[in-house]
């Protein structure tokens, strides 16, 4: 086996990547491919894998419940939360029937989801932005929450909301 | 160990495979699962591979002259099962990958890579990005080694 440096010896390597019967240390999982950690993840009687995909900015969360049938990845939900105070608030939620998950897809409905969110609070808080406005902060958003983890500049701290997430 | 012992301890260790049956073809050291032949006449199925550290599950499509990477998923151990770690598709009409033994390596070193700097991260830590790709080859190339046989 290759060896690394002091900043990651057998001991990380073994709480991270355990060998086969040891267990793994409790840590979050980053998915750079699809720009989200993935948590609880869990499988079904009858074999299929469902896992729920997390990625957030400091002012959204956004929630995918994946579904692994076969060879087949289906997109089952995506839920939209916003924040008050520490704690989290279901927004929006849009489910789907045997549709197979595409990126271009989840990142479209998120937007149209941040979307009806905003324009909801500013018809009910009689505001005045354009739906243009609207747009824009919308499809901002949903870009802050795509950010690498592995980015420097990433906001590390927005992690404590993980726990939260894989409670509801 | 003989064949059936291998099938048996995979059977129990590996991630969910929608209860669809294996063959392990000792020659490749794969695991294969039956597939699933649609109408258009493509067959569907997953190539996995495991070594004591980590497990990767190919998703596979074999067309009328090509067969094509849809899918990669890797997973840790976590006790005595799979954990899945990373995950990444492709598909559609500009998203398609050609398969072939030395790109799905290639994407399985990045995609461990990435998911190791981000666990790394957590902890603290900091590993040079060529010194991380340099393990997760390494690791990967162990997928291709008889581990149980």
């Amino acid at each position: 086996m290759a060896s690394l440096t002091n900043a990651f010896n057998q001991n990380m390597l073994d709480r991270i990547m355990p060998p086969f019967g040891t267990k793994r240390a409790n840590i979050p999982v980053w998915n750079e491919g699809q720009k989200m950690f993935i948590i609880s993840e869990y499988e079904s009687a009858t074999g299929h894998l469902y896992y729920r995909g997390v990625r957030f900015c400091d002012r959204i969360v956004i929630s995918e419940k994946v579904g692994l049938y076969y060879n087949w990845t289906y997109i089952d939900a995506i839920e939209l939360y916003v924040f008050n105070g520490t704690r989290l608030e279901l927004v929006q939620t849009r489910e789907y029937k045997k549709e197979f998950r595409d990126e271009g897809l989840i990142r479209r409905d998120s937007e149209t989801m941040v979307k009806n969110y905003l324009n909801g609070v500013v018809k009910s808080q009689g505001l005045n932005m354009s739906s243009q406005q609207i747009e824009v902060q919308a499809r901002e958003l949903v870009e802050g929450c795509y950010k690498s983890f592995l980015d420097a500049d990433y906001n590390a701290r927005l992690m404590q909301i993980l726990p939260a997430i894989e409670q509801r | 160990m003989a064949n059936m012992q291998l099938l048996t301890r995979a059977y129990m260790a590996l991630p969910a495979l929608s209860g669809e049956s294996l063959t392990y073809v000792p020659e490749k050291n794969v695991f294969l699962t039956q597939g699933y032949t649609s109408l258009a006449g493509n067959t569907y199925y997953r190539a996995i591979r495991l070594s004591s550290r980590l497990v990767a599950c190919y998703d596979l499509g074999q067309g009328y002259s090509a067969t094509f990477l849809n899918g990669i998923k890797l997973f840790f151990w976590d006790g005595f099962k799979a954990k899945l770690i990373a995950h990444r598709t492709w598909g559609g009409y500009d998203n398609y990958l050609f398969f072939s033994e030395t790109t799905a390596k290639d994407m399985c070193v990045i995609m461990l890579k990435d998911s190791l700097k981000a666990q790394i991260k957590m902890y603290g830590g900091n590993v040079g990005e060529a010194e991380l790709t340099c393990f997760a080859r390494c690791m990967v190339d162990g997928l291709y080694q008889r581990q149980l046989a």
